[in-house]
């Protein structure tokens, strides 16, 4: 492909060059007959098709690519990340200056780099008490023991769970895990959690006993599921009156893997719900964007939804469905891998 | 491992200028009954219908069909989409039989020659599975709103359609038909078919659907499970069906306003009944051929029969009387003049009150401030095209109450209505009972216009009209809401 006709100045300048010249041509040839004294109709008929040539090609070849690209901008602003090979989306651009621009707002917007941005957040959430993890372990693990010494097995089992989550969270450092091992994670950050709120929290988890075996093999960012029930508790079940239930449903389909994390607490009003569905599916830009509702819990969320936009595609994120009074669902759509190979952005994967 | 009919994530769509779908999500599952209620944007639900049914432009987001992008604001692909769209319009050629009807005019129809026979013998084992009682030879003229409905499913079976999506069905077909017609969608989707079921009556969709979405401004906002179906300000409707019942019983006792003896002309026949002062009656034509007609008469323009109407005591000539007042289907549509401004639109039934109105600058000037305090003063400041469904609606129906008539009637007045607004239109019919107005509301199906009513009359044509009093609504032979309270 010729580099120069990517820019529209270029193409701009070519069309308005080569059509004046075989107008100029023609009228000129057209003159020289009229002078004659021929009529020269043909040659005013094929000054006329010329000029509406003209006119279609700089609307399929101008006009048209730079309402596209037009678009397209205002949808990277709006945190559709493009990809270098969207040639579809940005096929033309202005000038070189505008191009080297673009360049530069590709690499900020890098899968790798805003992924690995993402992953370090999630991990200095996690994390930002850490010091030493083994120091950390080998408390827990003699506090566990003082504990079972003096038969205080209710601080036992907080303690073990406690260690059991720290190491989940902390030491392993895979990026993808199985769906069961983010299960059991789940269900040890719950058990903690109810020593909190004794028989006042429910947890459910449900799927088609068919699929379970196959639903439990297949592989998703780590921390995906924890914060989101973690959320559950703190923002919609902790401020209800009387008993909290959350479930978590397992489903797949022929291409993804729906995970709904419900709760039946306060739920969020619509105004809430829009901003923070806003800030969902951005692909990375949200976080570059005013975190108006930060201290209302949308951090987790927008982290875990960037981070499944980024490995897997935009077809696949976060989505809440919320209602005041009438609790709270965000449902996860994955792909169905079994395996780290079949990431679609391995880049991203490291 | 379910199989996905159609997902919709986070679709923003725009047209002229409004967004009816702002950053939409939704999935169907095959076999499944999808409910979708418009709590607050009874209107988006147009767009939503044709942004299925063929390929428009997204703002941003995709759709997919099977698992299959159909759809993206990346690259719009113009075409016509494999989901069948089923609501009160009908699509079917009158003019021909229903087996042409459903093959011949497929666009996958590639015959030279039609073989009626064959058409014949494919098409009648599916009506006759589907106990439609419909012959393949029919002439869709002669079929019922019911049957047409059965044919343009059969239609969007044969064509191949996964979905289909069922708009409003409750407007035109009456309940047991009703209760037929969820029959045959469960059979259908035990075989695999998904339907998108949207429709303004909360208890409806409870009845039928597996999972129903809340839509509001334009996005889902909660997706309920069947057993789950329960919504917040249903409360506040319950609370509102109760007060009036307890209005109704004790409501003193007075003389007809309006009173028919034996009313036949067009489709009416030999049709009874009064009304009285601050009453409400429902009229229920459960084959939806009668309505067209009685107004029709009332307003004298197909000739009386038989039969006499007595108003105000007096008999009455049917013509265009203020003391008769009709409000009309979807009056948001119907009953606003859009050439005109909004006052003349207030004041266009007031001849009789006000003579002067089109005269003097200020009887127009005193209806303005009188109105204002009712319908605001921005109202009067806009083109009555550029007014919400609201305002419209209060628009027509300040229109009536000025008119002050002896009786109104009203042609299914919470048809189109989402939720919200069913609320307000309940209480713009309560202000004309209040108002001392008679009411009667003619509708097909009882689901809002029930709470309202003294009396239930039941048409249909070549029998009968059965009469139940407010004491008798326990026993009526079908499920409608609020019965329980009458029990």
């Amino acid at each position: 492909m010729d580099h120069r006709s990517f820019y529209l100045s270029h193409r701009t300048r070519t069309l308005a060059r080569a059509a004046f010249a075989l107008l100029a041509a023609l009228l000129a040839a057209a003159l020289v007959r009229a002078v004659r004294g021929d009529r020269p109709v043909a040659l005013l008929a094929l000054s006329l098709a010329v000029l509406l040539a003209a006119a279609a090609a700089a609307y399929l070849w101008i006009a048209a690519p730079f309402r596209r690209r037009e678009r397209a901008l205002r949808l990277i602003m709006e945190g559709y990340a493009a990809k270098k090979e969207e040639r579809t989306v940005l096929d033309c651009a202005l000038s070189p200056a505008e191009e080297q621009m673009l360049q530069q707002m590709r690499q900020v917007l890098d899968p790798a780099k805003v992924f690995s941005l993402n992953k370090r957040q999630a991990q200095y959430l996690a994390l930002q008490n850490q010091i030493n993890p083994h120091f950390l372990y080998n408390t827990l693990e003699s506090i566990r023991s003082e504990a079972m010494l003096a038969q205080l097995d209710s601080v036992a089992d907080m303690t073990e769970a406690l260690a059991g989550f720290f190491r989940y969270t902390i030491s392993k450092v895979e990026n993808l895990v199985t769906v069961e091992e983010e299960l059991q994670n789940c269900e040890t950050y719950f058990r903690i959690q109810q020593y909190r709120f004794g028989s006042r929290l429910h947890l459910d988890i449900q799927c088609d006993p068919e699929d379970r075996e196959e639903l439990y093999q297949f592989r998703l960012p780590k921390l995906t599921l924890q914060p989101i029930l973690e959320n559950c508790i703190i923002h919609g079940t902790e401020l209800k009156i009387g008993a909290g239930h959350l479930t978590i449903r397992l489903q797949r389909t022929q291409k993804r893997l729906l995970i709904s994390v419900a709760d039946d607490g306060v739920g969020m009003d619509e105004e809430t719900l829009d901003k923070l569905n806003g800030r969902l599916g951005k692909g990375g830009l949200a976080n570059s964007q005013p975190k108006e509702d930060e201290g209302q819990g949308g951090v987790a969320l927008v982290n875990v939804d960037n981070r499944i936009r980024l490995l897997f595609g935009e077809e696949y994120g976060l989505y809440v469905y919320s209602m005041e009074g009438m609790g709270t669902t965000v449902e996860i759509a994955l792909p169905c891998i079994s395996s780290d190979w079949d990431v679609k952005n391995q880049e991203v994967l490291g | 491992m379910r199989e996905e009919v159609l997902r919709l994530s986070h679709v923003t769509y725009q047209e002229q200028g409004n967004t009816p779908l702002r950053d939409f999500s939704l999935n169907i599952f095959a076999g499944e009954i999808m409910g979708l209620i418009p709590l607050n944007c009874g209107h988006s639900m147009t767009a939503l219908t044709e942004l299925l049914r063929r390929n428009l432009p997204l703002q941003t987001g995709n759709i997919y069909y099977r698992e299959e992008l159909l759809n993206s604001w990346r690259a719009p692909a113009p075409r016509h989409n494999q989901i069948g769209v089923i609501q009160s319009d009908s699509c079917l050629v009158e003019g021909l039989t229903v087996a042409d009807n459903i093959f011949v005019l497929r666009p996958a129809f590639r015959a030279w020659l039609i073989r009626p026979r064959l058409l014949r013998q494919q098409l009648q084992p599916i009506l006759d599975r589907l106990d439609a009682g419909i012959s393949a030879d029919a002439y869709v003229g002669d079929l019922t709103h019911f049957q047409r409905f059965l044919v343009e499913l059969v239609k969007a079976i044969v064509a191949g359609c996964r979905l289909i999506t069922l708009r409003d069905v409750s407007t035109f077909i009456s309940d047991s038909e009703l209760s037929r017609l969820h029959q045959i969608l469960r059979r259908c989707a035990k075989e695999g078919i998904s339907f998108l079921y949207l429709g303004f009556h909360y208890e409806e969709l409870t009845r039928i659907c597996d999972r129903t979405a809340l839509f509001s401004n334009g996005r889902i906002t909660k997706v309920l499970e069947h057993e789950a179906m329960t919504l917040p300000i249903i409360d506040s409707y319950d609370s509102m069906v109760r007060r009036q019942l307890h209005r109704q019983q004790s409501r003193e006792e007075r003389p007809p306003v309006l009173r028919v003896e034996g009313l036949s002309g067009g489709a009416v026949e030999g049709l009874s009944f009064s009304v009285a002062p601050g009453e409400c009656v429902v009229l229920q034509d459960l084959q939806n051929r009668v309505f067209k007609d009685l107004i029709q008469l009332l307003h004298g323009e197909i000739p009386m029969e038989a039969g006499r109407i007595w108003l105000d005591g007096t008999l009455y000539v049917p013509d265009r009387d203020r003391r008769i007042a009709v409000v009309r289907e979807r009056p948001d549509r119907s009953m606003i003049f859009p050439q005109m401004s909004c006052l003349d639109n207030v004041g266009i039934t007031l001849d009789h009150r006000l003579p002067e109105l089109w005269r003097s600058a200020q009887v127009q000037k005193g209806l303005r401030r009188a109105c204002a305090e009712v319908l605001g003063d921005e109202v009067f400041q806009h083109l009555p095209e550029h007014l919400s469904v609201r305002q419209k609606y209060d628009l027509v129906y300040q229109r009536v109450l000025l008119q002050n008539p002896k009786v109104v009637f009203c042609v299914q007045p919470f048809q189109g209505a989402d939720l919200e607004m069913r609320i307000h239109i309940w209480e713009l019919l309560e202000q004309l009972l209040k108002k001392g107005a008679a009411l009667v509301i003619l509708a097909i199906n009882l689901a809002d216009s029930l709470s309202l009513a003294s009396r239930l009359i039941r048409i249909r044509q070549g029998a009968p009209p059965e009469v139940y009093e407010q004491a008798e609504f326990a026993r009526i032979p079908f499920s409608a809401p609020w019965l329980d309270l009458y029990r």
